[in-house]
């Protein structure tokens, strides 16, 4: 009975355990493996660019920069520095070189593998730093010595900008940073010709000289009257009217530019005032007719007629030089009155005669341009009287020499009936 | 007295009878299943005097819970950090063994985790980018589908070298600059029937 309750025992365990395969299952066993990651940092730094400031000079021609780029994050990333410019012809003059530099210090001989352009297209500096890395870059920028002369004034900005890009989104940037380079203008304008004097009077010059050139441009001359600056001028040219008659003065001039180069002195030349005093009466004999200048008839009389008639000791041929402004004079005659050479109207045509009339009074012309004249010397030491109203010359008409001929204005032409001798009568 | 003398050991040897018919069965059983038993699992601590089933144990580098240095190097988008030197996954048990990474828990800045790709490469030297690896979020991390089978200890196939690799997105936000996140590879390693 026992043996059959074990088989039967047997027969059930062994059917629940193999008959059925279900309920089993496999053995298992953990392991772990832990460990951290970390995301990077992204910054870029940029120094050095402001020794890119520079003015050339005739002793400065090169401008050498070592510029640091630094990758100030935590990792590996590629950086590029661009280099631009404002717009001038130095910008597109100067000789650009740059290089990678292991230390700030650049080497005095530009590696023949440094790059070449102007600063108009200064290739982009490229590469990548690890994190915390960073390199110099050598820039060098020079000009010629012509081109010094040359591009003398110019200016121009340049901007430099680092950006660092790391996948879509992470950008990195530093700068813009900025320099200028100017080239100086240290070179002096050539030396002004030698003052030529004009319309000399009693009471002022004319000078005038050759004009001096310059690398930029000349900007003023300086007038230099024995020595001594009297005046500064835009224009080769100047007029002196703080003269003493019958004095001699030596004139001088100096060019300038912009930046205060002076030029050279030029050759002085010597200028006489006139010896014409308000205090002398003087006969005014032509000299082509060799006759004096009188009222007709010897009148002073207002609206006289003006002619040449011979030369003779009557105060009706004693004239008077009193100057008036701007380095004119009345020509008065001897009188207690006070008549004056006048050109008859304001007309500025030729012909219109030339007449006695008073300086003072109420009518229009007295006291005008009309009665006013510029009393110079030609190269033979006669005088010419000018109109001022006109621009004209006292002129004997026809250049006749006959008595009573009438004087009349007319335009300057250097003959010898526009040319008149003075001599002192009292 | 033949009779007494035989009689008191009838009900011994019925005892040993049935006892030898149960212990036959269940060996019988066990062995035709050729399979051991959940109750059975005894990781380490299996009886030697009960039924002799076998060992399982599974290590990283020697040890079941690694800790991994060097992995923490800081990524940008694109960029991509690997073992300097592979990890040993190793079946220390005498059954084989089919490996996973069950899963991977994740700590610190998620925002970083989602951004991360993790790739365990089985190689004996270990290199950025290598192919044929497995490749995966690292949030949630698992080989399941792809198991390393071990063979038992002392023979071969019993270990795997395996690196791994993180990636940082390319599209990476800036919201994750200078973030930090840790991980935990949870192995599993499974009796191959």
């Amino acid at each position: 009975m026992r043996h059959r309750i074990a088989i039967a025992v047997a027969a059930a365990i062994f059917l629940v355990l193999a008959g059925t395969g279900a309920g089993n299952a496999l053995w298992s066993s953990p392991a772990s493996v832990s460990s951290s990651a970390a995301a990077g940092t992204h910054a870029v730094e940029l120094t050095g660019v402001d020794a890119l400031t520079h003015t050339y000079t005739s002793s400065a021609l090169t401008d050498t920069a070592a510029v640091l780029v630094r990758n100030a994050g935590t990792v590996s990333a590629p950086f590029t520095l661009a280099v631009t410019s404002t717009a001038s012809t130095l910008a597109s003059g100067a000789v650009v070189r740059t290089w990678a530099s292991a230390s700030a210090t650049c080497a005095t001989t530009t590696p023949s593998t440094a790059t070449s352009s102007n600063w108009t297209n200064v290739p982009a500096i490229t590469g990548t730093l690890a994190g915390g890395a960073s390199q110099y870059y050598c820039v060098r920028a020079s000009l010629t010595v012509d081109q010094q002369r040359t591009l003398a004034g110019q200016t121009t900005t340049l901007t430099a900008r680092l950006t660092s890009q790391l996948g879509t989104a992470w950008t990195a940037t530093a700068g813009p940073l900025t320099a200028t380079q100017t080239v100086a203008d240290d070179v002096a304008p050539t030396t002004p010709g030698r003052p030529v004097a004009a319309n000399t009077t009693g009471y002022s010059t004319d000078l005038t000289w050759a004009a001096s050139t310059d690398n930029v441009g000349v900007t003023s001359y300086e007038v230099y009257r024995n020595n001594v600056r009297v005046a500064t001028v835009t224009t080769a040219q100047y007029t002196d009217e703080t003269l003493r008659q019958n004095t001699t003065y030596s004139y001088t001039v100096y060019a300038l530019d912009a930046a205060g180069n002076r030029s050279a002195v030029s050759a002085a030349t010597s200028v006489t005032t006139i010896p014409v005093a308000p205090s002398t009466f003087y006969r005014v004999a032509g000299v082509g007719s060799s006759k004096c200048v009188s009222g007709t008839g010897g009148s002073l009389a207002s609206n006289t007629q003006l002619v040449i008639i011979p030369c003779t000791t009557a105060t009706t041929q004693s004239w008077a030089f009193v100057p008036t402004s701007g380095g004119y004079y009345a020509v008065v005659g001897y009188s207690n009155a006070d008549p004056v050479w006048t050109v008859q109207t304001t007309s500025t045509d030729d012909g219109v005669r030339a007449v006695i009339r008073n300086w003072s009074g109420t009518t229009a012309q007295n006291g005008s341009t009309t009665q006013q004249w510029r009393i110079t010397r030609n190269a033979n030491g006669e005088y010419i009287f000018t109109a001022r109203s006109s621009g004209k010359c006292f002129d004997v008409q026809n250049n006749s020499t006959g008595d009573n001929t009438p004087i009349q204005q007319y335009t300057c032409n250097g003959t010898t009936a526009q040319s008149w001798r003075l001599t002192a009568v009292s | 007295m033949s009779t007494t003398a035989t009689t008191p050991r009838r009900p011994i040897r019925s005892l040993l009878t049935s006892a030898a018919v149960l212990v036959i069965a269940v060996v019988l059983a066990l062995v035709g299943t050729g399979t051991s038993y959940a109750l059975w699992n005894g990781r380490a601590d299996v009886n030697g005097s009960s039924v002799s089933a076998g060992t399982t144990g599974l290590t990283v580098n020697g040890a079941q819970a690694f800790a991994l240095t060097g992995m923490n190097t800081p990524l940008g988008p694109g960029q991509s950090v690997v073992t300097a030197t592979p990890v040993t996954v190793a079946n220390t048990g005498s059954t084989q063994l089919a490996v996973t990474v069950a899963d991977t828990a994740v700590g610190g800045s998620t925002a970083l985790a989602d951004e991360l790709t993790l790739t365990i490469t089985p190689a004996a030297t270990c290199s950025a980018g290598q192919a044929g690896g497995l490749a995966g979020r690292l949030r949630g991390y698992t080989t399941a589908q792809a198991p390393f089978t071990l063979a038992p200890a002392g023979q071969t196939g019993s270990t795997i070298q395996v690196c791994l690799q993180l990636t940082l997105d390319a599209d990476a936000p800036t919201s994750v600059k200078g973030a930090t996140t840790t991980f935990q590879l949870n192995l599993v390693g499974t009796q191959v029937r």
